[in-house]
């Protein structure tokens, strides 16, 4: 089996709405696969899946080999499977670098009951897990903000400190969903080139993803879903110029790919 | 790298220590302040009411899960310890030993069944547990001596040595209660304690780095229940004769509310709570049918106060006061280097929100 991220013949349905229909892609390591799609597509539920939010009716998520045990997303970090919400989710009431450290959560293995003393094996391994936290703080321009609280940041960085937090999973495979999400436009360019560093260290990165200039731009491979099913995928520009695909987005009518991605 | 860590992931951790020895050195200095007889004998009140809320504070201060059990789990660990005493001849050491036992493992058997329903629930639960308790300790008479309550509880000894000296006692509560907040300290600081916070920030991204919610919360649940059984063992070592009406469901909300109005979740609330169940006790004594109303007022006016409670609301203050310091002295700090100069760029100096676009390079 190939590294990364392979999802075969999902579905689920929420009563009677199907929202998922046999969904099946992949998401290699070291590249950045987009699934993009209009509202309702089932995007969403598709991320929640992959991160064991959301229980499937039927198929598999499988992680470098092995089989994600379905709707238990605690497992998931022990995987190496790490992912971003649509809606900021990060640890008010910590600081920043609380934040990322929480990331290593599954990387520490002493037990809680070991922390109650604080042995010498605990306090090394914390004392490695902030030198690791703050090394990444460095490496995305926030250690200045190491001690803010999150709460207290401008909304990009606290998206930024989100990411930063996956990154201290250490994640072989990560899925993205909106990261552009509330981003103003000027913000795009700098987290392509966020997401571009992921996959050049190897993730395997799902980008799901409304914005369409974005994902041309970044993605190795474009999967299409539309009611819940994969319409298409290919590269972006032979997604750019598949019929279905603008109809899905637009409706039918005379598009060109230049108003399409505008 | 070294010299940064130290002055950076260290404030927050140092604050907390802070904390920590202010409750220390409180326990230290108090007796010394006054020491009679009578005194003495409030200290260690104080010191009990100590280690219940420091117990507490792990629940409803870090874990965010309101407890209405302490009180019983108080009661359970009195009771544990007098009976073991009275009816079964253990020596008090052991006593002291088998009470928070006892009481972790009732913790955790409530645990078990509550731990997964929604907060409010679990408080509803934990009433529950602390109603049964209360039932017990004043129906099971054989064993606990019913209403009337339980006597000829020893006093505490080590070998031959009996703890009757009132310095004595106050010695022993107050070095169990420093050690529980040393514990509860560390719990704290550490990579457990974290992961207990993350969970009332966002459950989501706590699931998502893989923590346990039922793990660690039956955890501090179970620790909990670990402090009231020493706290409960010592008060019955220390007044001899216990009887239920000192469990009962009032204990339990002053409980709550003594962390609730002094910080919970801060590492200072509970000595500030203790202090103030303490202080209450002794003025109610004259008006002892009042002490739920003025509890009451007092709640009612420090929540207008100080909706983090008054060692919450204190450390918000101080940490502005800290950033906006930063903030001036950053401004008219020295020739800005690059690394400054982004830096307050992404703070964003014109007040706007700064994007990313300052962070990826």
């Amino acid at each position: 089996m190939s590294a990364g991220l392979q999802i075969s013949g999902v579905s689920k349905a929420y009563g009677g709405l199907q929202v998922l229909r046999d969904v099946t892609l992949r998401a290699p390591a070291g590249s950045i696969t987009a699934v993009i799609g209009p509202n309702g597509a089932g995007k969403s539920t598709l991320a929640n899946v992959i991160s064991g939010f959301v229980t499937q009716d039927a198929g598999t998520v499988v992680v470098n080999g092995a089989t994600l045990p379905p709707g238990r997303a605690m497992t998931r970090a022990a995987r190496r499977l790490g992912r971003t919400f649509q809606n900021l989710e990060v640890f008010t009431g910590m600081t920043v670098l609380q934040n990322v450290a929480m990331g290593a959560y599954s990387r520490q293995r002493g037990g809680h009951l070991a922390d109650l003393v604080r042995g010498p094996r605990s306090r090394r391994d914390e004392r490695e897990v902030h030198e690791a936290a703050r090394a990444l703080l460095d490496r995305f321009g926030l250690e200045g903000r190491a001690d803010s609280l999150v709460e207290s940041l401008p909304f990009g960085e606290a998206k930024l400190v989100e990411m930063v937090r996956v990154l201290a999973m250490e994640p072989e495979v990560v899925v993205l969903d909106e990261p552009a999400a509330g981003l103003p436009p000027a913000s795009a360019l700098p987290l392509a080139q966020t997401i571009a560093g992921m996959a050049a260290d190897g993730i395997g990165v799902l980008l799901i993803e409304h914005n369409m200039k974005l994902v041309m731009s970044i993605s190795e491979h474009v999967v299409v879903l539309d009611q819940g099913q994969v319409l298409t995928e290919g590269t972006p520009t032979q997604v750019q110029q598949d019929a279905r695909v603008i109809e899905a987005y637009l409706g039918p009518g005379p598009m060109t790919t230049e108003e399409l991605t505008r | 790298m070294r010299g940064r860590r130290g002055a950076s992931d260290g404030t927050r951790r140092r604050r907390t220590a802070w904390e920590l020895w202010v409750t220390i050195g409180l326990l230290v200095v108090l007796p010394l302040l006054a020491a009679t007889d009578y005194s003495l004998h409030i200290w260690t009140r104080m010191a009990i009411f100590l280690i219940l809320l420091t117990g507490l504070n792990l629940i409803q201060g870090v874990a965010g899960m309101t407890s209405l059990a302490q009180a019983g789990f108080f009661g359970l660990g009195a009771y544990a310890a007098g009976i073991s005493a009275v009816r079964y001849d253990l020596p008090p050491l052991v006593a002291l030993v088998v009470a928070p036992v006892v009481v972790t493992l009732v913790a955790l058997l409530v645990g078990v069944l509550s731990m997964r329903l929604k907060e409010i629930y679990f408080t509803m639960a934990t009433l529950g547990a602390g109603f049964v308790l209360f039932l017990l300790f004043g129906r099971m008479v054989e064993l606990t001596g019913g209403p009337n309550g339980l006597v000829g509880i020893p006093p505490f000894s080590i070998g031959g040595l009996e703890f009757t000296e009132p310095i004595m006692r106050y010695a022993l509560v107050a070095v169990l209660a420093a050690l529980g907040a040393v514990v509860a300290h560390n719990l704290l600081v550490s990579r457990t304690g974290r992961a207990l916070r993350a969970y009332g920030a966002s459950e989501p991204a706590a699931l998502a780095v893989g923590a346990s919610p039922f793990r660690l919360r039956l955890l501090a649940f179970g620790l909990s229940g670990f402090y009231a059984g020493v706290a409960g063992a010592l008060e019955a070592f220390d007044s001899r004769f216990i009887s239920p009406s000192t469990f009962d469901f009032m204990t339990a909300v002053l409980l709550v509310v003594a962390l609730v109005v002094s910080g919970a979740g801060r590492m200072v609330g509970p000595i500030l709570g203790a202090l103030l169940l303490t202080g209450i006790e002794v003025f109610a004594a004259d008006y002892a049918d009042y002490e739920p109303l003025i509890m009451g007022v007092i709640f009612l006016v420090a929540v207008q106060l100080f909706p983090r409670g008054v060692a919450g609301e204190l450390a918000v203050r101080w940490e502005e006061r800290r950033e906006r310091a930063q903030r001036t002295g950053e401004a008219a700090g020295p020739a800005e280097t690059a690394e400054t100069a982004r830096t307050t760029r992404t703070t964003g100096t014109d007040g706007a929100p700064a994007m990313i676009e300052e962070v990826g390079r």
